[in-house]
């Protein structure tokens, strides 16, 4: 890869490639909890914070008929900073001079101007839509009026009830960030754990010990937890095939003459992944560039059968990636929590096993800010990372060219999306596994209480 | 320094000619990354892992060429355009003085 394509993939900025192609997507912007006067006091009195989307500065705000307002940060009037603004309940008020916003944008009032002006209907401050979903807060930071209908993946589908939102702050670009989710391989290693936890003292709490859950089916008559497929069978098959959505990946580890380890994940184009945490729990995770040099995940839990137990799950990513921020409490200033008696002995890596977000962490922030990809060597087990990056070039090149960006920007496509996709991690027959997932799949569908017929009937036509 | 010529038919049936240049011990591949050739991909960087710098060499470099290696004809099997009599994958060839003036065509696709 030659130097101007790195910068094409990676900067995002408005006008550049990335960030036109990026734009005609819904980006998560920030968590509801943001604004909960549990996680942060400041927001009971004034639920209001600044925002930074690929390298645009802007200011969301909640006001109090309950609307989400994401305006543009500086005041129109004569730049000064929004985010300082008095919020005045019905709308956020500029202290420079008085100027007046709503949530739509609309200027309320300009009371410096003589009486009986009438240069507030003039006056208008960029407002971009704000979409809530599954206790996140989305923006259409494209063209106004052009969003295609919102996705309607199960992470958005499940009730709050069954569902977990969480982000993290990465000091990198956002595509590596991305690549880490996309590359099936790096799990046998990244996250490997030389010894495994007992499945029982795992149990229920898939959210907190991942990659420590047994796979689905057995051998021998024996659950497997993932931990043990992965660091046993370290040289996948990988495969992949284009969908609605972007690309299905399959991972094949041939465990035995009679059985194969079937990992079935997603990536939504250009930006979210989807894999299986457990046989009931999927993770779907955006990755939104704040600037080119910076990044914030958002990973939503999907229970596919009990509800989830959000204050446990907030409890145990609070201590290593602190709100109001989430800016993980390890980092390059403290070498990640590097221990090398750690990685001699219990880990793969030696950064800790209760929060294997930091191994993610370590792998793209050690790289640099932007990873120089002329410097790579990519093999044969990077392929699904080649063909992610051929996807987003030829999706700029057709937006350049002033064409549709492909899966879910296209409005006909969106439309068609109804539940999905299936993530999921078994051992199946050997000979059988490409229909052993599907029915896996189907199973879970059928025995989850939150999916409808239509959902069902949506992905088996 | 080694003058390359890189042919390439674009969008419309429009041939374009390249002429870059290239260093002894740097290869064919690398040379035209350098360029900014962008019918050259090379996505894994010359590690005879994913057939995306497929060219075709035309005569009489072709048969002054040494002769690939398995690895490199295994590759050639999962190019994209179909590989022909003349295809090599441009990371194998190590460009020295002799090829001053080497001429290739280059696929209509790399994908």
């Amino acid at each position: 890869m030659n130097a101007q394509q790195n910068e094409r993939l990676t900067r995002t900025g408005l006008g550049t490639d990335g960030g036109e192609l990026l734009r005609r997507y819904w980006q998560p912007v920030a968590l509801v909890d943001e604004f909960d006067p549990d996680t942060d006091p400041r927001m009971e009195r004034r639920p209001l914070k600044a925002v930074r989307v690929m390298g645009e500065d802007l200011v969301l705000f909640r006001d109090e008929a309950g609307r989400w307002g994401l305006l543009d940060r500086d005041c129109p009037h004569r730049g000064a900073d929004l985010a300082y603004a008095r919020h005045e309940g019905d709308g956020l008020r500029c202290p420079f001079h008085g100027w007046k916003f709503d949530a739509a944008g609309r200027c309320l009032d300009t009371p410096a101007e003589p009486l009986g002006s009438r240069l507030h209907e003039r006056v208008r401050q960029r407002s971009y839509p704000v979409v809530e979903r599954s206790g996140v807060l989305f923006a259409w930071l494209g063209e106004p009026g052009t969003e295609p209908p919102f996705p309607r993946y199960d992470c958005f589908e499940a009730p709050g009830t069954h569902t977990f939102a969480y982000k993290g702050l990465w000091h990198c670009n956002w595509l590596q960030a991305f690549e880490v989710g996309i590359d099936p391989c790096h799990t046998s290693f990244l996250h490997r754990f030389l010894n495994d936890a007992s499945l029982e003292s795992v149990g229920d709490n898939a959210g907190a010990r991942q990659f420590r859950s047994a796979s689905l089916g057995a051998v021998n008559g024996q659950a497997w937890p993932m931990s043990r497929i992965m660091r046993e069978f370290h040289r996948p098959e990988l495969s992949s095939e284009t969908t609605p959505w972007g690309l299905r990946i399959t991972t094949l580890r041939r465990m035995t003459e009679e059985l194969t380890h079937v990992r079935v994940t997603h990536e939504i184009f250009p930006q979210a992944f989807c894999i299986p945490l457990s046989p009931t729990m999927t993770i779907t995770q955006w990755h939104v560039p704040v600037d080119d040099t910076h990044t914030y995940w958002f990973a939503f839990f999907t229970s596919y059968d009990k509800p989830v137990d959000k204050q446990a799950m907030r409890d145990q990513r609070a201590p290593f990636i602190p709100p109001p921020l989430y800016a993980p409490k390890t980092g390059r200033h403290n070498d990640w929590g590097f221990n090398a008696e750690e990685q001699r002995t219990r880990t793969f890596l030696g950064m800790g096993e209760e929060d294997i977000n930091v191994h993610d962490q370590w792998a793209v922030e050690s790289m640099g800010a932007i990873q120089d990809r002329t410097r790579e060597h990519l093999g044969t087990s990077d392929k699904i990372i080649m063909t992610h990056r051929r996807l987003l070039l030829k999706a700029m090149d057709e937006v350049k060219a002033g064409g549709t960006a492909p899966f879910n920007a296209d409005p006909a496509t969106a439309a068609d999306q109804v539940g999905g996709p299936d993530a999921v991690d078994g051992i199946a027959p050997a000979g059988t596994w490409g229909t052993w997932w599907a029915e896996q799949a189907q199973a879970r569908r059928q025995g989850t209480p939150w999916i409808t017929t239509e959902h069902t009937d949506a992905l088996t036509s | 320094m080694i003058t390359l010529h890189l042919h390439q038919i674009g969008p419309g049936g429009r041939e374009t000619a390249h002429e870059i240049t290239g260093k002894p011990g740097e290869s064919l591949m690398q040379a035209a990354v350098a360029a900014g050739v962008d019918g050259v991909a090379a996505d894994c960087g010359g590690l005879l892992t994913c057939a995306t710098c497929h060219v075709m060499v035309r005569e009489p470099w072709r048969s002054a060429l040494p002769p690939m290696a398995d690895e490199e004809s295994t590759m050639l099997d999962f190019t994209a355009a179909t590989r022909t009599e003349a295809s090599r994958l441009s990371c194998q060839i190590v460009l020295d003085e002799s090829m001053d003036g080497l001429t290739v065509d280059l696929p209509k696709s790399q994908y």
